[in-house]
């Protein structure tokens, strides 16, 4: 992953190099050599899966999951970091392939002491949310092929809205008798979801008018001990999603939603343990023909990982994670189906029991095989099982990747 | 064979004490390797301390107090050298340390550690690069590189404990 070569001083005679010697000799002095760097990985997956079709038609085996990114960051004055980075992931209906801008930022850090930090990031920010939010779309940097999806959404059409935002992040941190307490906290201006996006959270509505966001923030905190052996964080995230109708459509909408999650981890010489807890609280009003309904909702969701390291190549996982649409009716009894009948359970709650094995050869590469049991289809992606949800089902996943 | 037999027999004492002594000798050796942290000439004799080497190279300051940016250097992972440094000086493991630079480098928060592949290109490059910071295996004190590599404070009984 690092750069083999991080050129330090500004070489060759050409004439350009001299002028921007020149230039950076006249503007800054002394002139500061440029550092920067470039990293990207590639990685391709297989499903097969039993039940359900996840990230396309799985059932017979699907190479429908790769992930691609290139990345540079650069530090044109010690308190200056800009960093941006291109990525490419297909996974079924639940993304498409295309290339598109991940993150792009100028990072400033004003303050930067021994004892803490304190900084400023301005444009597409990664949103800070748990342990693995902000690089969730790197399997070296994933608690395993997949993420817990009962906590980092994936099926449910949240993807995009929670990835990154444009708009402002303030980070800090501190020092503080063994402990380094840490924030980052970000908000964005109101914009219009793309077309994708809309078709992802609300069907086949999104062709009736615009879906929009606002009162976008994230949150959260951290605390780091031990020698940075324990973590604990507690994140939160908050918006406003508004469905305005094209002229003439008698329906309108909004719904605001609040994300809480809390974090734990420790990190051991042999074993990592980590658990995270997260509650979704959502408020909702629709006005179909003048008539108006609203709903509040409570979902919630956890797991807890093992992570055993057989040796610096070889580490064995294991997790247990359950997810609830409505954290007061466990067994999905008041659940309903798609014709808002109950008698759809399952589609209410999901418990999902992992189990796998990865290897990383070298500094490169790296190889996983993971096996999910998972009872209740609320982790299910609608848009890949359109004929119909499977409350008991399996998967077996296979994934190489290649990262510098 | 008979005779060094005889003498095992006869005087068990001195076989142990000569045992003792060599396992003292090679006691005592490896004390005195010991993991150096070393600074570029331009550091001067700077001091860091443990909360700030953990600072540094958990990448969470980007510059000096003086603030020319900090270049932090690392031997591989698969290392001796960096394990006992991870352990001994920052009170952490290899696999904790690069986890947070790959979560750094692909969220863009922070520059990876440059790697190098020795100890002497560890000790060139931290020479001749600007604000940078590495660490050596040092294998006595008395034949520590002498000259404008400044060797930084380093705290003794604070090993990691798992």
């Amino acid at each position: 992953m690092r750069s083999p070569e991080r050129p330090r001083h500004p070489g060759g005679s050409s004439a350009p190099t001299c002028v921007a010697l020149l230039a950076a000799l006249l503007t800054a002095a002394p002139a500061q050599a440029l550092d920067y760097q470039v990293h990207g990985f590639l990685a391709q997956g297989f499903v097969l899966s039993e039940g359900n079709d996840f990230y396309g038609g799985s059932h017979d085996g699907t190479l429908n999951f790769f992930e691609a990114g290139l990345n540079g960051s650069m530090r044109p004055i010690p308190k200056l970091l800009l960093s941006g980075q291109v990525l490419a992931r297909d996974a079924g209906a639940t993304d498409s392939g295309e290339l598109r801008l991940d993150y792009a930022f100028a990072d400033y850090q004003a303050w930067a002491e021994p004892e803490g930090v304190a900084g400023l990031r301005l444009g597409r920010v990664k949103n800070p949310y748990g342990l693995f939010n902000d690089s969730r779309d790197v399997v070296f940097t994933r608690p395993g092929i997949l993420l817990p999806l009962s906590v980092y959404f994936e099926g449910q059409g949240a993807r995009t809205l929670l990835f990154s935002s444009d708009g402002a992040q303030a980070y800090g941190g501190l020092t503080f008798g063994g402990h380094y307490l840490s924030v980052v906290g970000g908000l964005s201006p109101s914009k219009t979801l793309s077309n994708d996006d809309q078709e992802q959270l609300f069907g086949a509505l999104a062709d009736q008018g615009d879906v929009s966001l606002h009162e976008f923030g994230s949150l959260r905190l951290m605390d780091e001990w031990g020698d940075g052996r324990w973590a604990a964080a507690a994140s939160y995230l908050h918006g406003n999603l508004r469905f305005e109708p094209n002229p003439g459509v008698p329906l309108s909408g909004q719904a605001t939603f609040d994300l809480y999650l809390v974090s734990l981890r420790y990190n051991g010489e042999r074993y990592s343990l980590t658990g995270e807890y997260g509650v979704t609280a959502s408020e909702s009003e629709f006005n179909s023909f003048g008539t108006v309904s609203r709903s509040t909702n409570t979902s919630d969701s956890l797991y807890v990982q093992a992570e055993y390291f057989l040796n610096p190549q070889w580490t064995l996982m294991g997790r247990y994670e359950a997810a609830f649409a409505d954290s007061d009716d466990r067994d999905g009894s008041e659940c309903l189906d798609e014709n808002q009948m109950p008698g759809n359970s399952h589609g209410c709650y999901a418990h999902d029991l992992g189990a796998g094995l990865s290897w990383k050869p070298d500094k490169h590469w790296g190889l996983w095989a993971e096996y999910h049991y998972i009872h209740g289809s609320y982790t299910a992606s609608r848009q890949d099982n359109s004929g119909g949800l499977d409350p008991h089902w399996s998967m077996l996943l296979l994934m190489a990747a290649y990262h510098f | 064979m008979g005779n060094d037999a005889t003498v095992w027999q006869r005087r068990p004492g001195l076989v142990r004490v000569l045992a003792l002594l060599l396992a003292f000798c090679l006691a005592s050796g490896a004390r005195a390797e010991s993991v150096e942290v070393i600074t570029s000439p331009d550091r001067g004799d700077i001091q860091i301390d443990r909360p700030m080497l953990q600072a540094i190279y958990l990448m969470r300051v980007r510059e000096w107090p003086d603030g020319k940016p900090v270049r932090v250097f690392v031997m591989p992972d698969s290392s001796d050298t960096h394990d006992r440094f991870t352990r001994e000086k920052l009170g952490t493991y290899p696999y904790v340390l690069h986890r947070v630079w790959e979560r750094m480098v692909y969220t863009g928060t922070g520059l990876a550690p440059e790697t190098v592949r020795s100890e002497q290109e560890m000790r060139d490059k931290v020479k001749k690069t600007e604000g940078a910071v590495g660490y050596v295996l040092s294998r006595t004190r008395s034949a520590r590189e002498p000259g404008p590599i400044a060797t930084a404070y380093h705290q003794e009984g604070q090993h990691a404990q798992p």
